[in-house]
């Protein structure tokens, strides 16, 4: 495992906590609108779209652990390689948080951002859902 | 807000914004495939988007507008009416809107539902970056 104050590198991939309603039984499984930044609320996405380091986690399912206990079957998980990220021209900031190592956000992908051109997004959300899809860790396990 | 379809499309070409705008009913937003039943396909997502109208993630996220669930509403039945087809998936976003998502061989196009009369239509073709993007009224 490495430690999060470690620089991330390029081998490295990263986990992206999924809400159910984001997957479906038909092709691709994952919904772009997955990395859609969240604009408004308590948990606006505004300095980037929320990620963990898979190699600063025992599992991936750890990064449940921000996820209220009683919602975390609710949440799918699934896995994105830094080098997408670079091949996308985006970056991962470590931004940490108490609950779980190993916290970065893509900070290309903010709300502000996010809010003032939505149709350049549309090409980074569907790559990543088309890696995702092909790499889910978990899926939800109710709805 | 009218329940019927009649008037899809009617205001579109009055509604400015900052990006082009046209008619729903202009051209076709995807290829029709006479081949398979369409129905009830649009009927299970018409369900869906009243499900939606359910749906609070919880964690923080808005929960779609109930403008936005009865925009999503009126554009399935007008979409099932015209027999285009289904969208692959109908999801709710984390900002108060509902996409209708079509991963097609050549293209992804996903309608954004974002309130009773507005959707915002955004196409990208395969091996392009290039998204073509326009307004309808609903």
């Amino acid at each position: 495992m490495k430690a999060e104050t470690d620089p991330i590198t390029e081998d490295e991939w990263l986990i992206r906590i999924v809400h159910f309603d984001k997957f479906t039984g038909r092709v691709p499984p994952v919904s772009p609108n997955a990395f859609e930044p969240r604009v408004k609320g308590e948990h606006a996405d505004t300095t980037g779209l929320s990620l963990f380091r898979e190699a600063c986690l025992r599992t991936p399912e750890q990064a449940l652990d921000v996820i209220a206990p009683d919602k975390r079957t609710l949440k799918g998980l699934v896995r994105v390689p830094m080098t997408l990220l670079l091949d996308l021209r985006l970056t991962a900031r470590t931004e940490p948080i108490e609950l779980v190592p190993g916290h970065v956000v893509i900070p290309e992908l903010n709300s502000a951002d996010y809010a003032a051109n939505k149709a350049g997004f549309v090409t980074p959300k569907l790559r990543l859902a088309e890696v995702a899809s092909e790499n889910v860790v978990l899926r939800p396990s109710s709805s | 807000m009218s329940a019927t379809v009649s008037g899809l499309g009617a205001t579109a070409f009055t509604r400015l914004d900052a990006y082009p705008t046209r008619a729903l009913d202009s051209s076709s937003l995807t290829a029709v495939d006479h081949s398979v039943p369409l129905l009830p396909t649009w009927g299970k997502l018409i369900d869906s988007v009243l499900d939606i109208h359910n749906l609070r993630d919880g964690e923080g996220s808005e929960a779609p507008s109930p403008g936005a669930v009865d925009g999503a509403l009126l554009l399935a039945m007008a979409l099932r009416d015209r027999q285009e087809r289904p969208a692959d998936r109908v999801v709710p976003s984390v900002n108060g809107t509902v996409y209708f998502e079509w991963h097609l061989p050549d293209a992804y196009r996903e309608i954004e539902v974002t309130g009773p009369n507005r959707a915002e239509v955004r196409v990208v073709h395969k091996g392009s970056d290039a998204v073509e993007t326009f307004v309808i009224g609903l």
